[in-house]
């Protein structure tokens, strides 16, 4: 057992309060992963649990968010291994969200995001999540996934060309071409 | 004209979206219990520490 000093005590409560920090953005993770609002969550409040069971392995000052994406990653791959019905977005929030460019070019549904990213595989999902839902870099996600750099370019290259694929059908390409 | 990079993306902008709305929620019960609980052993640690 680690014994209790002051040090352990402000370690647990700048822990805490990172923790706290990063609810939302876990949420968000989960809730793209799996699709389902409630097993998101369930996710989320296991994967805190472990990280504070494991806080004593974190080092202060690294990257917490990657080592708590981690952690929910984990999460989610062992429980999807269990239940099989994670295919759709919590429909009723993501048909209310209209997308549109600036000069109105280009307009989406997020819901048929929400819809296409179910179908994709999840290797491509998570790095469309985590690079283009969270803003992790790279370096980040690769971190996170556990690959190469490389191996994420190439799987949100993937996702993304998928994406408009399921969203616009074949002509969707060109909504990717401009920005990929 | 805009560079390419900096073109309107439609799909990142309704993933952020996406992760806005879920970010932006009221944190359900379960989280608030969760962390009274973190909490409490923050808390027993310290008054066993000072002890």
């Amino acid at each position: 057992m680690t014994e209790v000093t002051p040090e352990t005590l402000a370690a647990d409560q700048v822990f805490r309060d990172q923790l706290v920090a990063l609810i939302p953005a876990l949420r968000s993770f989960a809730r793209g992963l799996c699709g389902w609002r409630d097993i998101a969550d369930d996710m989320v409040q296991d994967a805190m649990l472990r990280g504070w069971a494991a806080r004593a392995s974190f080092t202060p000052g690294s990257n917490f968010r990657a080592w708590m994406f981690m952690i929910l990653r984990n999460q989610f791959y062992t429980t999807i291994r269990k239940d099989k019905r994670m295919t759709s977005w919590d429909p009723e929030v993501a048909e209310r969200m209209l997308v549109e460019a600036p000069a109105q070019q280009h307009a989406i549904h997020a819901a048929d995001v929400a819809k296409a990213l179910q179908k994709l595989p999840a290797e491509q999902r998570e790095v469309l999540l985590l690079i283009g839902a969270n803003g992790a870099s790279y370096e980040e996600a690769a971190d996170i996934v556990g690959c190469a750099i490389g191996t994420i370019k190439s799987r949100l290259a993937r996702g993304r060309k998928a994406l408009a694929l399921l969203i616009d059908g074949p002509g969707g390409d060109a909504l990717f071409d401009k920005v990929a | 004209m805009p560079h390419a990079e900096t073109a309107f993306d439609p799909v990142s902008a309704a993933l952020q979206q996406l992760h806005q709305a879920v970010a932006s929620e009221e944190l359900p019960e379960d989280f608030l219990r969760l962390l009274n609980e973190i909490d409490a052993k923050i808390a027993a640690a310290k008054s066993a520490a000072t002890q």
